[in-house]
């Protein structure tokens, strides 16, 4: 894969102070194609936004409003 | 009773609920916390929605989502109540701290103004037909225009 330089943390660059695990649209980018949580090396997450989003994915997770796995990539 | 905390609580009713059988579980809900020492400060019923996975073999559920001050103690109550209950096939119940509500408060904030000022570049913006020059005119207190890359 081509090298990408590391990107700034989307959530500081937006302002985002609190992320809320009803918003899954939001969070859901965040997701591979199989449902699981990118990690910070590859999204340049910064690390106090990267642990209130794996909270808000794990709670949506239990509200069925995120998937644990999934079989048919979206 | 001891100090009164908040907390988020979602549950997902059945969904083939009709108002009438919403309004009754959130009235035995309210009901319920009440009892237990605890206020319900907002419902919002976020409706019948599609589950990211069945559960149970459902695929929808009508989703309530409440805001509630109540003790501790009264959350081990919540959940065994949330299990015997036929109407509830999930909950999360969510404790906020104070630095939580505030924080959830000004980002909820943050984005609103963040649509209205994307409303308020993009709509004059494509009446005067000049994308570029519409979204620089309705820039908002000479802050640099966010770059999409």
């Amino acid at each position: 894969m081509a090298y990408q330089r590391k990107r700034i943390c989307r959530f500081c660059e937006a302002g985002v102070q609190y992320i809320d695990y009803r918003d899954e649209k939001r969070v859901s980018r965040f997701l591979t194609e199989r449902g699981k949580i990118i990690p910070r090396r590859v999204s340049g997450t910064c690390a106090k936004h990267q642990r209130m989003l794996s909270s808000a994915i794990k709670r949506a997770r239990i509200l069925s409003l995120l998937p644990f796995v999934s079989d048919n990539p979206a | 009773m001891s100090e009164l905390r908040n907390y988020e609580v979602t549950f997902i009713a059945e969904p083939n609920f009709d108002d009438e059988r919403v309004n009754s579980l959130v009235g035995k809900y309210t009901e319920f916390i009440e009892k237990n020492g605890g206020t319900v400060e907002k419902v919002e019923r976020m409706g019948k929605k599609r589950l990211a996975y069945a559960i149970e073999k459902r695929q929808y559920g009508y989703y309530i989502y409440t805001e509630v001050k109540m003790p501790g103690e009264a959350v081990a109550p919540l959940k065994r109540w949330f299990a015997l209950s036929e109407d509830v096939f999930r909950h999360l119940a969510v404790r906020m701290t104070d630095r939580d509500v505030r924080l959830k408060a000004v980002t909820t904030e943050h984005y609103r103004k963040e649509m209205d000022r994307r409303n308020a570049a993009t709509r004059p913006g494509a009446r005067e037909g000049g994308f570029r020059e519409g979204g620089r005119e309705f820039r908002e207190g000479g802050r640099p225009e966010r770059r999409d890359d």
